[in-house]
């Protein structure tokens, strides 16, 4: 059985003290544990705290990095991973290279991001993983590139492994001291697996039989079982390369990663874990919904399984509110900036691209149904495609009353009109409609037609309009939404007024109030602009 | 001055005593009252500058200038629809310029479960004296009454219900019924009026298209805001603005505050930021009479219906009682001819059909008084998530609110009533509307509208339950304030213009006072 001063001899640069481990007695009834108690990272006082502190402590006082002037690292734009090395490189003098890839923002996401481009950095964007793991293949296979030397992601190395090897080695002393009884289980995040695996090292050369539960923030290809074993072979030889001595006959360390919490993809929140980050943030922590938030999530979907044990859970994020430099939006690169002003774009990752793949071979195997859009061919609309201005006119035909039946704009017209309305919407509200019009134009194999609501008859497109409003929920809503659109594009020409008895505008004959005394002169500052 | 960040140079940093977010009836009065103190004060504001000159009274074009989202704002299952202002001078812009106290139930209420020690009941009798003043309040005379209103009056006489006339904020109104799309005629004393002309006159600056995004803050004393300018026209970013200022007060609206405090991640141990929204929901009833009505022409909501409102009977006790018909209020609700016809349901020969009778329809609305709490949070930067259904309480007082204004029409004289439901249901007779509060309502049956969100950063003198106190001073934030619909414990049962005027006294006096 090892203990902390067993590692005194490695390498560090002295940040880490021991984190308090401070009992959750309320939540632990709630939950039906024995006792929970919280492991609170965010408290370690050195680079803003988190569990990543940790891994840095080892790393950095290590060759080849103790001495490079320069790093080179990787990340998602919200790594709380290269917020660490951020802040170390503003402690030791040195610069980061951090090469970012895309993950969709959040407020703490952004905080993160705020202070990573705030520091002494370079910062590169690449929107996809795997483009950027192929575009720069060194960050990945290499130990430096001409920036300088490079450090895995996560910090997950053999010197990230070995820290929370001692880390775990750390709980156990609490333990040993009384601060908290035997934990029957371990929750922690699993992302590149650095810190669940180094910890269930930890715990079993402390003599601790722990079952230490990882829970998945990222997909299969970095959680399948091989990829478990992989890192805790890893953290095995690193601890052995770092002469610590594994006693023998003991059971190999085990971490039991699940994915149940990773919902729609790698960083991507779950209702689950924003009402984990809720929950979270009422005891005081602020957590993230990548990460922490799913672990808080599933212990608390697995409280019926938990019932009766002693519980930790180990809190990575780092300390709240990080400070930034106020330019620090202009200090991203460009393709980032252009990014965040418009997070609703798909990005082409892997996922998307597969799926629109799957897509382009639906249609052809439906028939060409993307092309042969000539009705409106001088469209010039803002916000609308042609093809969707198509569609608008085509539903207005069927929904709206025929030219016969009085004055009143074209199709064509309501579909400029429903254009100019648009303008300016919420981006997320013009992502929907854009879905909409998806939906209604190459939804009618709802309805077992292959031809495209475009190029059904007017009576055809009525019927699958009644069709869609007879399905209900998505549909109905789009078939609404729809009919709305068209009428708001009808019912706003003034010639469509005189058959309901409206008069119209009744605006002031005599002079309009300007208020021209309360607008700045053309070209003036205001009082007070500092830069 | 007014700027527009349009033809600023951006990014641009600025430094001032003060800084607003929101320039509606909470923002520019406190505007008013920090400038007439001394302090250096800019305000924020999403929207732009629209005065009486630019309003053309055409729905398509001034809905998109004057509400957020152009008009189209849902919450995320889009089965409510909740219109706010975005422009200089927020809602007040394009409100009706009803002007109700807070009933003395409620104020007790409030005092009894938050405390509230800088507001008891007689501190807003006081406020209130003073926004009446200042804004002009007054009833609205009993000539200027439409025959839309009078229909209100006729039915609540026919079936003997209580009813009275209203108060307004308006002087010069010319009555060409176009107030939903701001006063062409200048008559409304509003924040643009009234309040922010004597705001500039004592030094505020005022910067549109300025959406703020994230409080600076240390965690424990507010630094500033982060704000980005937003292109007139398309409304996309176009490049960062940021304020330093040792005082930040946010009014951006019961839904833009509370996403803007959680999207900085202002301290809230008792969580109840974003996650106690009231809106004051509403479903309306159009009754069809021989006689032409002209809803739209003339003073809109110039009579109310009380008889099912029981503010004494709510707030009694501990929870609201489970009856319905306690909670209602009745007005006349009318639109121009986009408003109506995207109400009215079907399509085709048929909604033409329902159309031809907009000159004969009359429109009232049962407006509750809610219990549900809805949330709101940020979504991305510029944006916010509303999630809100009526629990069932709710969903009743609803459904009995359309009942009661189906059970008005016809005793005022309507032939018939339409129920937009899809396809419409038709009442004619009392025994029908009666009917109707038994209808279940369940998300797109009916459209639900509100127009009122409020109560999502509920004050409060416990710290360790509410955010803000009751001088709308950030319990864990030095320098941070909160002047808005926000700061209301609950849902108020009428129109909350006045009362946020009055929270704007309130609270721009507490920041002076604070040093």
């Amino acid at each position: 059985m090892l203990d902390l001063d067993d590692l005194d001899a490695l390498p560090r640069l002295g940040w880490v003290s021991p984190s308090p481990c401070t009992p959750e007695p309320q939540t632990a009834r709630r939950l039906g544990l024995a006792s929970l108690h919280i492991k609170r990272d965010d408290q370690l006082e050195q680079l803003h705290g988190g569990t990543k502190t940790r891994k840095l402590d080892h790393l950095l006082a290590t060759q080849p990095w103790r001495d490079a002037p320069s790093w080179v690292s990787m990340g998602a734009i919200g790594s709380g991973h290269l917020v660490a090395l951020t802040e170390a490189a503003r402690q030791l003098d040195r610069h980061l290279f951090a090469h970012l890839f895309w993950e969709p923002p959040s407020p703490s996401i952004l905080d993160n991001l705020a202070f990573v481009a705030s520091g002494p950095t370079t910062l590169r964007f690449t929107v996809a993983r795997t483009r950027l793991g192929l575009r720069n293949p060194e960050l990945l296979l290499s130990s430096v590139t001409a920036d300088g030397v490079v450090i895995p992601p996560g910090a997950t190395g053999p010197e990230g492994l070995v820290a929370m090897a001692r880390a775990g080695l750390e709980l156990a002393e609490q333990v040993r001291s009384g601060a908290l009884p035997e934990p029957d289980v371990l929750v922690c995040p699993w992302g590149t697996g650095g810190t669940a695996a180094g910890l269930a090292e930890g715990l079993r050369l402390a003599g601790l039989s722990t079952r230490v539960v990882g829970v998945s923030a990222v997909e299969w290809a970095l959680s399948h079982p091989a990829r478990v074993q992989s890192v805790l072979r890893q953290a095995s030889r690193a601890l052995e390369r770092a002469g610590i001595s594994t006693p023998k006959g003991r059971e190999p360390a085990g971490v039991e990663v699940v994915r149940s919490q990773l919902g729609a993809g790698y960083a991507d929140p779950t209702p689950a874990s924003q009402l984990a980050v809720h929950e979270l943030s009422a005891l005081g922590l602020a957590a993230d919904s990548v990460y922490s938030g799913k672990a808080w999530a599933w212990l608390a979907a697995s409280a019926a399984e938990l019932r009766g044990k002693h519980v930790v859970f180990w809190f990575t994020p780092h300390r709240g509110h990080l400070p930034r430099e106020w330019d620090w939006f202009d200090r991203l690169p460009e393709n980032l900036r252009r990014r965040l002003r418009r997070p609703e774009r798909p990005g082409p990752t892997r996922r998307r691209l597969l799926l629109g793949l799957a897509s382009v071979g639906a249609v052809a195997a439906l028939g060409v149904r993307v092309t042969g859009y000539d009705r409106m061919t001088d469209w010039s609309g803002v916000v609308l495609a042609r093809w969707e201005a198509e569609a608008v006119a085509a539903v207005a035909e069927a929904l709206l009353p025929p030219a016969s039946s009085g004055p009143g704009p074209t199709p064509e017209q309501v579909a400029a009109n429903v254009d100019a309305f648009l303008r300016g919407m919420p981006a997320a509200t013009l992502r929907e409609v854009h879905a909409m019009f998806v939906l209604l134009e190459h939804g009618t194999p709802l309805g077992l037609s292959l031809r495209r609501v475009t190029r059904l008859p007017v009576e055809a497109r009525l019927a699958f309009l009644d069709r869609l409003q007879s399905y209900g929920g998505l549909l109905a809503i789009a078939r609404r939404s729809i009919r709305d659109l068209c009428l708001l594009g009808y019912w706003q020409d003034p010639r469509t007024w005189s058959s309901i008895g409206y008069g119209g505008p009744r605006l002031p004959r005599q002079h309009r109030p300007r208020y021209d005394e309360l607008l700045a002169p053309p070209n003036a500052l205001p009082a007070g602009v500092v830069s | 001055m007014i700027f527009d960040t349009n033809a600023l140079p951006l990014p641009i940093k600025l430094r001032a005593d003060l800084v607003i977010v929101g320039s509606g009836a909470g923002g520019s009065t406190v505007a008013m009252e920090a400038s007439a103190a001394g302090l250096s004060t800019v305000v924020l504001e999403a929207g732009g500058f629209i005065p009486p000159s630019s309003m053309t009274q055409r729905e398509e074009q001034m809905l998109p200038r004057l509400l957020y989202a152009n008009g189209g704002q849902v919450t995320s299952d889009k089965a409510v629809h909740i219109h706010q202002g975005r422009a200089v001078g927020g809602s007040t812009v394009h409100n009706i310029n009803l002007c109700k106290r807070i009933p003395a139930p409620i104020l007790d209420d409030w005092r009894r479960t938050r405390g509230l020690e800088h507001l008891p009941p007689e501190r807003w009798a006081e406020l209130y004296g003073e926004a009446e003043v200042l804004i002009g309040v007054r009833p609205v005379p009993r000539t200027r009454w439409n025959r839309h209103n009078r229909l209100l009056e006729a039915g609540c006489d026919q079936l003997g219900w209580k009813g009275s006339g209203l108060s307004h904020n308006r002087s010069g109104c010319a009555g060409s019924g176009f107030c939903l799309l701001g006063c062409a005629h200048d008559a409304k004393n509003n924040a643009v009026r009234v309040l922010l002309p004597r705001a500039i006159a004592a030094g505020t600056q005022v910067l549109t298209h300025c959406r703020a995004i994230r409080v600076l803050h240390d965690g424990s004393q507010v630094h500033g805001v982060e704000a980005v300018a937003l292109d007139a026209r398309t409304r996309e970013p176009l490049g960062r603005v940021v304020v330093e200022a040792p005082r930040l007060c946010l009014s951006a609206s019961a839904t833009g505050t509370p996403a803007l405090l959680l999207r900085s991640r202002v301290p809230d141990p008792g969580g109840e930021t974003g996650t106690t929204l009231r809106i004051h929901p509403a479903l309306v009833a159009a009754g069809v009479f021989a006689e032409p009505v002209r809803a739209w022409d003339g003073i809109p909501q110039t009579f109310e219906c009380t008889e099912w409102l029981d503010f004494d009977a709510v707030h009694r006790g501990a929870e609201a009682p489970d009856e319905a018909g306690k909670r209602t209020w009745i007005v006349p609700a009318f639109a121009h001819p986009v408003g109506t016809a995207t109400m009215m349901p079907g399509q085709g020969d048929a909604h033409r059909a329902l159309m031809q009778q907009y000159e004969h329809l009359a429109v009232f609305t049962g407006m509750i008084h809610d219990v549900t709490v809805g949330t709101v949070r940020p979504s991305g930067d510029l944006e916010h998530r509303i999630d809100y259904w009526p629990v069932d309480a709710d969903r009743r007082e609803l459904a009995f609110g359309m009942a009661a204004s189906a059970r008005l029409l016809l005793a005022a004289g309507a032939e018939r009533v339409v129920i937009p439901t899809d396809p419409p249901t038709l009442v004619r007779s009392p025994a029908d509307a009666d009917a109707l509060a038994d209808l279940d309502l369940w998300p797109h049956r009916l459209d639900i509208t509100a127009v009122h969100p409020m109560g999502s950063v509920p004050m409060g003198d416990d710290p360790s339950l509410a955010a803000v106190d009751s001088r709308g001073a950030h319990h864990h934030v030095d320098g941070l304030w909160v002047a808005d619909g926000s700061l209301f414990p609950s849902s108020i049962g009428g129109p909350p213009q006045l009362s946020i005027y009055a929270l704007g006294l309130h609270v721009g006096r507490a920041i002076v006072a604070s040093g």
